[in-house]
């Protein structure tokens, strides 16, 4: 751990998953035990199948598992669900959509947490929070339009915004950029720049490793458990991410960037 | 500007509801004719026209309600139904409450013996012009009602005691489809060893509003209350599920409870209407489609359109059915498969040419 100073946002001990029945059955949790400062953009990273989305689904609280998950140093499962809802916000990756809602409405859902009840109308709050979600992922021209009408990448920055509507402290993304263009990419690391600069804390599973270096902090994953955690800038991080990927990935700076090439 | 699309379409859809009920009152085995007379001038003959207000007050007047009531509960419950199982293609019988209340008043008919006709009085009854629904019938036909009620309520439990709960949508479909063919047998079974029921469950498995009085009218219209307060308590936890259990479960939502509460409302307000008026196919899976094609709104206001337009829908197919071969009548359900089936059809051939996935 680099930075002891920080107060940890999200502390995994021990994490044990099990996926599937009988023969089937796969580790794919191993003994998992990580720590996550605030105000610090983390990203997951690792070959397929590594658990790095059954890792952000425990950290959410979304799946049964042995071992525990720490939120703001309360155990998540004894967290009420709506001070859970507002403290931790979910990004998912191929999750269903209605293609009937309103763009306006489904980023107003974000707000739930928010509202003292389900028939509560939205407040002045509510609203000024859904138009900057909306305008910061550049959704704002469609709030009138129904999902159904947009394209793959155009429902992902919805869905984004939906994640940003919460305004929690803590934003967990699975695959955020999946459909997205490069200059909407661009965008994306700009937006969460800015986050992390206010304070936030995101953790995010990319498979797109140059990318994923952008981050502060890189969790790399394989066979379910944590190889290595430390900074993008670190040479070490560098070689243990060349290695968990059999050496077919070279990490190099280019243009003030770091890029991971895939050897040919 | 979608706020009022919706109340200009609500709107719309109770005027014309207004406007039919009214056609409903008026047309009948007796005709248009005598009931307006009464009506223009209620003086001419004290006969008719207390002969005339008694066929509008006794049996016109719930037999309307209660269509609207029953064919506003199916379409509520229908867009619950497919919000619930994230699938257009699912109606409010999905969780085999339709096969429960067959059997239920299958049982029924045969443990009270009534054999023949106990549905078919009720119709000859309101042939005959008698006034007597209330009458020594009414304990008969609340036992009817009660044993569809019944029978609709414990299949869906059996279906959520097969899925162990409702947490897997894909598990609950399958234990409904499972819960309504094993069902739908046993009802056959019972049929095929006392056959004078066969004609009494005819009506039933049609689906008619024939044997529709005040107490069926009235019932349908209180648990119509009570489900579009449900609804409208519940309509943004349908839309945070529309989004996933996971996300739903990250904003805070209580999923499992929340399904199951809407799981019960559905229960209730297919059995009920199930229990009064048997099987009418098609309106609630057409109501919902018919409003979404319109419109794109959120739950609540989804769940409420879809039940005026049904509502709407069977009010229609209901003066339809006593209108076109009168005196005598069609049963309504055989109206409403045909017309609700060439509705969808034609909705998916025009959703398939103007964009793909409608259906």
């Amino acid at each position: 751990m680099t930075t002891l100073n920080h107060t940890p946002a999200l502390l995994a001990h021990k994490l044990n998953v099990t996926l599937g029945q009988g023969t089937e059955k796969i580790l794919a949790l191993d003994d998992v035990s990580l720590m996550f400062v605030d105000g610090r953009w983390t990203s997951i990273v690792g070959p397929n199948g590594a658990g790095k989305s059954t890792l952000l689904k425990c950290l959410a609280g979304l799946l049964p598992h042995q071992g525990s998950v720490q939120l703001s140093g309360r155990d998540l499962m004894d967290w009420p669900n709506r001070s859970r809802a507002r403290k931790l916000s979910w990004l998912g990756q191929n999750e269903p959509s209605s293609d009937d809602l309103r763009i306006w409405d489904v980023v107003m859902l974000g707000r739930l947490p928010h509202q003292s009840s389900w028939i509560a109308a939205p407040s002045d709050a509510d609203s000024v929070a859904v138009e900057r979600a909306l305008r910061s992922t550049h959704a704002w021209e469609w709030r009138e339009r129904s999902l159904g009408q947009l394209s793959g990448g155009e429902r992902q920055r919805v869905l984004l915004a939906r994640a940003l509507a919460v305004e929690a402290d803590i934003l967990l993304m699975d695959e955020p950029l999946a459909n997205l263009d490069p200059p909407h990419q661009a965008d994306w690391l700009a937006l969460i720049g800015e986050l992390v600069r206010q304070g936030k804390t995101v953790i995010s599973v990319l498979h797109e490793i140059s990318m994923a270096l952008h981050a502060d902090e890189m969790v790399i994953m394989s066979q379910g458990r944590v190889v290595h955690q430390g900074l993008c800038t670190e040479a070490v991080t560098h070689r243990s991410l060349e290695a968990v990927f059999d050496q077919r990935i070279a990490v190099r700076a280019f243009e003030g960037q770091l890029v991971a090439l895939p050897k040919i | 500007m979608t706020v009022r699309s919706t109340v200009l379409l609500a709107l719309a859809v109770i005027v014309a509801t207004f406007a039919l009920a009214v056609l409903g009152l008026s047309v009948g085995s007796t005709g248009l004719e005598n009931v307006v007379k009464y009506w223009l001038s209620p003086a001419t003959s004290i006969d008719h026209a207390s002969m005339a207000r008694e066929i509008i007050w006794e049996i016109r007047l719930p037999r309307t309600l209660g269509a609207w009531a029953a064919g506003a509960l199916l379409g509520l419950a229908g867009a619950l139904a497919q919000g619930l199982f994230r699938n257009p293609l699912a109606d409010p019988f999905l969780l085999g409450s339709a096969s429960g209340a067959s059997l239920g008043v299958a049982i029924a008919l045969v443990v009270l013996g009534g054999g023949t006709g106990l549905l078919g009085n009720a119709s000859m009854i309101s042939s005959e012009l008698s006034v007597s629904v209330f009458s020594s019938n009414v304990w008969v036909r609340l036992g009817l009602t009660g044993a569809a009620f019944i029978g609709a309520i414990l299949a869906v439990f059996l279906t959520l005691l097969l899925s162990r709960g409702v947490g897997h949508t894909l598990r609950l479909l399958l234990s409904g489809v499972i819960v309504g063919v094993v069902l739908g047998a046993a009802t056959h079974l019972v049929l095929l060893f006392s056959p004078d029921v066969l004609q009494a469950m005819q009506s039933f498995i049609l689906g008619s509003t024939v044997f529709v009085g005040w107490t069926s009218a009235i019932l349908m219209v209180v648990v119509w209350c009570f489900c579009c307060v449900a609804v409208w308590l519940l309509g943004r936890v349908l839309d945070g599920l529309s989004l996933g259990d996971a996300t739903a479960f990250t904003l805070g939502l209580p999923v499992a409870p929340m399904r199951l509460a809407l799981v019960l409302v559905l229960a209730l307000a297919t059995g009920t209407a199930v229990a009064q008026t048997g099987l009418i196919a098609f309106v609630g899976l057409a109501a919902p489609h018919l409003v979404r094609s319109l419109i794109k709104t959120t739950s609540t206001n989804l769940m409420l359109l879809a039940s005026l337009a049904g509502g709407l829908l069977l009010l229609a197919a209901d003066i339809l059915a006593r209108g076109l071969i009168a005196p005598q009548e069609l049963p309504v359900g055989v109206l409403t498969a045909v017309l609700g089936g060439g509705y969808l059809l034609w909705l998916m051939h025009a959703g398939s040419a103007r964009r793909v996935g409608t259906l």
